[in-house]
């Protein structure tokens, strides 16, 4: 069935489905509505006030919490719009501590960017707020925070975690984790919040160690800490890491945890091994790889041939990669000769194994992560998923809150 | 606190003679007659048709169609829906809800109870203001007799029916007042007002349809179904059917609450409160509590009713009345009404919020004549049109009508 209406934006005719919500297709059709406290992961909020738009249904409205209905026309910008929409940006801007020059964020700001755009000059004002630096991941500052509800519905509404709220009222309003500081809150730093802030409120503890974010380099690659294989964006700074954001891919749609997300201090840390270590007279000494691995192979090579391949056995790893492990068993079966191969994975998964195979036939997953969402009963055995998993573990909270019948054990 | 019917009320709807305070006595009265008879010899839908005949126009201050509203419920299918009694009384110089909790309470229960026979609705909620100690007390008595005589719970009076009344207590917050955020609060979370639509009506308590209605509006439900929609149109006026609550207050030698007729001058209150105090000349009145406006003394034959007060860009709001004499001074008024709303924003929305406080600044600097009246109203103006709840909103309606007042250019 044809579920498309027409809708009238400012003269033009366009045709989508009934029911659209009105700031995401105008956002479609690039027409450019200001807006803060909307995110398109998130509840709509309508707190910001600014993306205000006319209907012939109703006068002056906000285009985030309106749905596209039949005749609807739409002035997307005149001149009571523009002055109602800076006049409230006029507003939101006074009372904040606008340091762009010293801000990390400078350039990459929303708030800025809507400055730019409503051409409002944003200066330094003194804090009126004190900042929370307690967690040991990220910091809270107040005189930047637009009070637009995305990190609190961000912690409630992805990570199903419910930390963060609003303490006071009115102009006195600022976030609280917990019931007085992100130290004393139960927040796991996964971050979400961070990631979903429009300005530099909330920032990641790492980037006060630098001027400015800008220039740098954005790569993707996937997480190693456990076997979701979330995708993350790394912003590198030359060598060095600036932070790391949950790329908007499968599996994790952008969410990360606090391992993936904050565990990064070990890559340039001094006590990480960096080159292989050989052992002579009981006393490792650095060595290139060239060295290392033509001892190994020598090694190996004569336990072959004194004793024969079965007298050689391999075992892999969880961390590593599925492609890797299949190089490994590879080199296992094919240059050492023998089916000795095994994975840590045996001791634990062994028995879920066969359990899938008989039940579904597939050892494996039978479905993506992200359908666990749409689960009627999740069976969980043996494993503490908020833990170990932590980005699944989002998944199945959220199954639990949108489908009461959803059990999980 | 007093409460009486207008001398020109031959025939109160509210202010009973009967005021008790126990199920016997309404019981003997003819109390829960009228949910008997609906149970057993009424359709649903006879009720919404004669709640919407009589026209009654919900007192809580917007003035919304009770029967269309409850239509929009009953029309909906859905696993539950709720009955709320919006008991949150806070608007500032308003206090007739509490007479009427603490002393019609067996006909707010049964006026509840009807609306959810009408509408579907197989829970309610009673949400009375945290302050109010007498008048929780008085529901949660009348609640408990409800339950132990078989007027509440399961199986309503044999009839099949059943429906529970829980109650909750507000903790001093003005905003909880606003619909969508008491709505939040019952569910257990910070008041903060949802953007609309969609409308309780349709999304309310937990996403399932939900009424919710004033106090008063409750209060008249009862009498209407007894007596029928024609009788209830006796009283009032062409558009604004019934008899209002009006809460007295300010520099009258007799304050409290006067039943009169929707249209009554404020003359006529003002006789009924006995004049101004010793002595003193009317100034004007601010009609509405702190969200109405301003009437003057040439207004003081001005039917109160929702058309006229409209009409005359004012509102009759929770139908707040305080009088002001020669002594007393508007400007420190609106000071205060200002400080109270910055007081009580809760936040959430960037004008309201970040408007208030700028307000006053402005208002303390147009007192020191740095400013103009339209620099103000301009501000009020931006708020009005943006703001997320009616507590941003309302602000303009007292500040225009005291600032065009005395600044005529406005």
């Amino acid at each position: 069935m044809d579920n498309k209406i027409y809708v009238k934006v400012d003269g033009k005719l366009y045709r989508t489905a009934k029911g659209t919500n009105l700031l995401e297709f105008l956002k479609s059709v690039n027409i450019n509505i200001p807006t803060l406290c909307y995110h398109a992961k998130l509840s709509k909020t309508a707190a910001c006030r600014l993306c205000l738009v006319k209907t012939n249904k109703n006068n002056i409205i906000t285009a985030c919490t309106q749905e596209i209905t039949e005749n609807m026309e739409v002035i997307t910008s005149d001149e009571e719009i523009e002055y109602l929409r800076r006049s409230v940006f006029e507003l939101l801007v006074d009372e904040l501590n606008t340091d762009c020059d010293t801000c990390q964020l400078d350039g990459l700001c929303e708030l800025q960017q809507l400055a730019k755009q409503f051409d409002v000059k944003l200066h330094k004002k003194s804090n009126k707020y004190k900042q929370d630096t307690s967690s040991p991941v990220l910091t809270y500052n107040p005189n930047k925070c637009v009070k637009c509800f995305r990190c609190i519905k961000a912690c409630d509404e992805i990570e199903g975690k419910g930390v963060l709220n609003f303490a006071y009222r009115g102009q006195d309003m600022y976030v609280v984790a917990g019931l007085e500081s992100w130290a004393s809150s139960e927040c796991d730093g996964c971050g979400e919040c961070v990631q979903v802030c429009p300005t530099a409120a909330l920032i990641e503890k790492n980037l006060l160690n630098f001027d400015k974010v800008i220039p740098f380099e954005k790569h993707v690659t996937t997480c190693i800490f456990c076997g979701v294989g979330c995708q993350m964006d790394v912003w590198l700074k030359g060598k060095e890491i600036l932070k790391v954001e949950g790329a908007d891919e499968i599996p994790n749609h952008g969410s990360l945890c606090v391992k993936g997300r904050f565990g990064i201090d070990g890559l340039l840390n001094d006590d990480r091994l960096k080159t292989p270590l050989i052992k002579e007279n009981g006393e490792f000494r650095e060595a290139s790889w060239d060295e290392a691995l033509n001892l190994i192979a020598k090694k190996l090579t004569y336990i072959k041939e004194k004793y024969g391949s079965d007298a050689i056995c391999g075992l892999s790893s969880a961390k590593c990669t599925n492609e890797e492990n299949y190089i490994f068993q590879k080199f296992i079966r094919a240059v050492i000769g023998t089916n000795n191969i095994d994975h840590c994975a045996r001791l634990c998964h062994a028995s879920t194994v066969t359990g899938l195979i008989m039940s579904f036939g597939s050892g494996a997953m039978t479905n993506s992560i992200s359908e666990l969402e749409k689960a009627d009963a999740i069976l969980i055995t043996g494993s503490n998923i908020t833990e170990a998993h932590p980005v699944i573990a989002t998944f199945i909270k959220k199954a639990i809150k949108n489908n009461n019948e959803t059990t999980a054990q | 606190m007093e409460a009486m019917a207008h001398k020109n009320l031959k025939e109160p709807i509210i202010i009973t003679t009967y005021q008790t305070q126990c199920l016997e006595d309404y019981i003997n009265d003819g109390g829960y007659e009228t949910l008997k008879n609906v149970l057993t010899k009424y359709k649903p839908n006879e009720i919404i048709e004669q709640i919407k005949a009589s026209e009654l126009l919900g007192r809580g201050g917007a003035a919304f169609p009770t029967g269309i509203k409850w239509d929009f419920t009953a029309q909906i299918k859905a696993d539950h829906k709720f009955v709320v009694c919006n008991a949150d009384e806070g608007e500032p110089g308003t206090f007739k809800d509490r007479w009427i909790l603490e002393h019609k309470s067996y006909s707010l229960i049964e006026a509840m109870s009807l609306c959810a026979y009408s509408v579907g609705g197989d829970k309610g909620y009673i949400y009375i203001r945290g302050e109010y100690t007498e008048s929780i007390n008085s529901i949660r008595k009348a609640l408990k007799e409800a339950y132990d005589n078989g007027f509440l719970g399961e199986n309503i009076l044999k009839s099949g029916f059943s429906f529970n009344i829980e109650l909750r207590r507000g903790d001093g917050s003005y905003v909880c007042g606003e619909e969508t955020a008491l709505i939040e609060s019952i569910e257990g979370k910070r008041a903060f007002p949802r953007f609309k639509p969609p409308f309780p009506g349709i999304k309310g308590l937990w996403g399932y349809p939900t009424v919710i209605n004033n106090v008063e509006t409750f209060a008249n439900i009862v009498p209407i179904i007894k007596n029928g929609a024609d009788w209830f149109k006796n009283y009032g006026t062409e558009h604004s059917s019934g008899t209002k609550l009006y809460s007295i207050s300010g520099s009258v030698n007799k304050s409290g609450i006067i039943e009169a007729n929707l249209g009554v001058t404020l003359k006529e209150l003002l006789d009924a409160a006995q004049g101004m105090k010793n002595s003193k000349t009317f100034k004007c009145a601010l009609i509405g509590g702190a969200s109405g406006g301003f009437v003057y003394k040439d207004e003081l034959d001005l039917p109160l009713s929702y058309e006229t007060l409209k009409k005359a860009g004012k509102t009759l709001g929770s139908g707040a009345v305080l009088f002001l004499s020669e002594d007393d001074n508007e400007e420190s008024l609106l000071k205060n009404i200002l400080t109270f709303f910055k007081h009580e924003s809760c936040g959430k929305c960037t004008p309201c919020r970040e408007g208030y406080p700028k307000l006053i600044a402005m208002y303390e600097a147009f007192l020191e004549n740095k400013i103009k009246a339209e620099d103000i109203m301009k501000l009020a103006d931006v708020m009005f049109k943006t703001s997320l709840c009616a507590l941003g909103q309302s602000v303009r309606m007292p500040l225009e009508t005291y600032l065009s007042r005395k600044y005529k250019k406005l």
